[in-house]
């Protein structure tokens, strides 16, 4: 279950639209806790909702005595009775970018294994189009290269089993190890596992890029990775371990900082407008050459000087191979 | 004698839009709208700055569009009056979303999490659950696929496309120093091996071209007609035009191809060499391994070429080395 994560105003806007149309459809009395589990929302956003039903009345005014359209007696037991509808018993259409903004959600799923072909899948997707033609073409996510771990994987998610595996480590150690998997992360760059790791016996997460030859064991995973409810969306949970660096981006390099929350403007200095400063968390610094390097330049360590000495040796150890020195793979 | 209530935004747009839908195609006028919603009743008895109202009126308007409601104007009998048109208004009526398909619908809400698109797809997703009913087992959670917007420049340019503005914005092209001017007519966004780009008609140069995002380096904002605050319209593509882009787009990647070596059992020989054969390093001893790859954009591929260090060579084309190594070249002098 994901975290809830509140509703704001204009969302509660949508719910109370949608509420209606949810009782009026059911045609039987609904819990608000009912109701909030499929809205996903708390059941205080649902009891504000229908208090907003309530509210209006056929001939537009404050409601008078004996005008609600939800039950009030049943109200006050938490129960959502539906007494009289006669507007908004349908789902109102959506606007095209909301239309586009669920729909390539919907066609970026839609691409991954387990996935293709689903009908039930496409009959979404036909229904935002016909609800926005406009939407569909807006914006295209397209497919995460797939992995051919991803498939064995999600089979031993099913099964609750254990997968070995072949794996390099950002560290640089390469081993065979013995992975509970909780979940599979795709995202654009690369698919992700989560997955409980009965040795460092903790939640860690794992790039499939990584990964080889990942097969089903005949052990069952045990009770701490299933009974693992929520996980964070962040790939990276900081440490008390780690470093802070302090970087200077250049709009190229944005990705580097996109989780990071101080982002400070910079005053745009000759041809850098957009140049920000933002400090970073790396639990493993010798990292910082990678990540601070492949922007060539648009990326550049602040402080502290142990990072840059990182960057740059990194920076260095790889031109001994990509320089013109070495004249083995030129031409 | 009813209390007089309390509303917050989400409970005045609600008797808004209700006070709309029960007028029907006569539709309200602003004074009597200002009457029946009782929030801005309230509003004026409190003595509320008529300025304060109106600014109040717009931002729900824009709300109610926003979500969907095409609210309009209409002249009926001298007056004018806000109507939202109730043919084509909701969703087909039996229409009913199987509990499969509610989750299908949750895992791709959240896909936008923390990310500009998100507010969007979670109304979206809100509206749509209206039209069917969940279970309580949630056996499709297993897989929680998410996309990033690192690029200011996102936002902007899908408001951009949803309403046919013509934008300008300052682009900066990699080994070119400064930046410049670009006006373009934006029709989608992409996004490849994880990179947004803008698929748009450049009026300069009377083009279709495609720019990425990250190399945006200004605002982009609405071109507007001379001496108007109105932004510059323009007909949005063909569905037709729409593919070609996509077309061209393929065929420039088919046609770029790079030869890499990388290092046999390194992070590079993971990341760059498949694994379905089983024909991974047991039975080829060589200690470098040579693959080929197609690509877009010979900067980006640098850019990753640069993190797998000194485990990776470029072949073949000699200006992706170039690229790799002047990049390094400038981390080196940058930290020196």
């Amino acid at each position: 279950m994901p975290k809830l994560t509140g509703f704001d105003n204009v969302d509660r806007f949508n719910l109370t639209i949608s509420l209606i149309a949810y009782l009026y459809n059911s045609q039987r009395d609904v819990p608000v806790a009912e109701a909030a589990e499929h809205f996903k929302c708390t059941a205080k956003d649902i009891r504000r909702a229908a208090a907003d039903i309530n509210r209006v009345t056929p001939n537009v005014g404050p409601m008078e005595n004996g005008m609600a359209l939800l039950d009030l007696d049943a109200l006050e037991e938490d129960v959502l009775s539906i007494i009289a509808a006669d507007y908004l018993t349908e789902v109102p259409k959506i606007s095209v970018r909301q239309a586009a903004a669920l729909v390539s959600g919907l066609s970026y799923l839609a691409t991954m294994p387990g996935f293709e072909g689903d009908p039930e899948l496409a009959a979404l997707m036909d229904l935002l189009a016909e609800n926005q033609s406009q939407a569909t073409s807006l914006l295209k996510v397209d497919e995460v290269e797939p992995d051919p771990d991803v498939s064995t994987i999600r089979q031993a998610i099913l099964e609750g089993k254990r997968i070995r595996c072949d794996y390099h480590s950002q560290s640089g150690n390469r081993r065979v190890r013995e992975l509970e998997p909780i979940r599979l992360d795709p995202r654009p760059d690369n698919w992700y596992l989560r997955a409980w790791c009965p040795e460092a016996q903790e939640i860690r997460t794992f790039r499939l890029d990584r990964m080889r030859d990942a097969q089903i064991i005949d052990t069952p995973i045990s009770d701490v990775a299933r009974n693992e409810a929520a996980l964070e969306d962040a790939l990276y949970v900081s440490k008390e371990t780690d470093t802070e660096v302090t970087l200077e981006v250049d709009p190229e390099a944005y990705r580097l900082i996109g989780e990071s929350s101080a982002v400070e403007e910079m005053v745009a200095k000759g041809n850098n407008p957009g140049t920000v400063r933002a400090t970073i968390r790396v639990g493993y610094l010798p990292n910082i050459g990678h990540l601070v390097a492949r922007y060539g330049g648009a990326a550049r360590v602040v402080a502290p000087e142990e990072a840059k000495a990182y960057v740059r040796a990194y920076a260095e150890a790889a031109l001994g191979h990509n320089g013109s020195t070495t004249g083995v793979e030129a031409e | 004698m009813v209390e007089r209530q309390k509303y917050d935004a989400a409970g005045r747009l609600f008797s808004i839009l209700a006070a709309l839908l029960l007028a029907g195609d006569r539709g309200l006028t602003k004074a009597e709208l200002f009457q029946v919603v009782e929030a801005y009743a309230n509003d004026r008895a409190d003595g509320i700055d008529p300025d304060a109202l109106e600014k109040k009126f717009d931002r729900d308007k824009n709300h109610l569009r926003d979500n969907g409601f095409s609210l309009t104007i209409r002249s009926i009998d001298d007056d004018e009056r806000y109507v939202i048109p109730q043919k084509n208004f909701a969703f087909p009526e039996l229409l009913e979303l199987s509990p499969r398909q509610i989750q299908l619908l949750n895992i791709a809400s959240e896909i936008w999490a923390q990310s500009a698109f998100s507010s969007d797809a979670g109304r979206a997703a809100i509206r749509l659950r209206g039209l069917g009913f969940s279970t309580s087992t949630d056996s499709l959670m297993n897989v929680a696929p998410r996309i990033q917007v690192h690029d200011p420049a996102f936002m902007s340019l899908a408001d951009a496309i949803t309403n046919h503005y013509v934008v300008e914005f300052q682009y900066r092209k990699p080994g070119v120093a400064g930046h410049e001017r670009r006006e373009v007519e934006p029709w989608a966004l992409k996004n490849i091996q994880s990179q947004w780009l803008l698929q748009c008609f450049d009026r300069d140069r009377q083009e279709v071209r495609n720019f990425l995002l990250k190399r945006i380096v200004s605002s982009v904002k609405p071109v507007l007609e001379a001496g108007s605050e109105k932004p510059i319209e323009f007909d949005g593509p063909s569905q037709e035009q729409l593919d070609l882009a996509a077309e061209d787009l393929r065929a420039i990647t088919a046609a770029q191809v790079a030869v890499i070596s990388v290092r046999n059992g390194s992070e590079a020989w993971f990341h760059f060499t498949e694994d379905s054969s089983g024909a991974s390093e047991t039975t080829d001893k060589a200690e470098w391994i040579e693959r080929s790859l197609n690509y877009m954009d010979a900067h980006l591929l640098a850019e990753e070429i640069r993190s797998y260090g000194p485990d990776i060579r470029v072949i073949e084309p000699s200006h992706l080395a170039d690229i790799v190594r002047a990049g390094f070249e400038q981390v080196i002098a940058d930290h020196a």
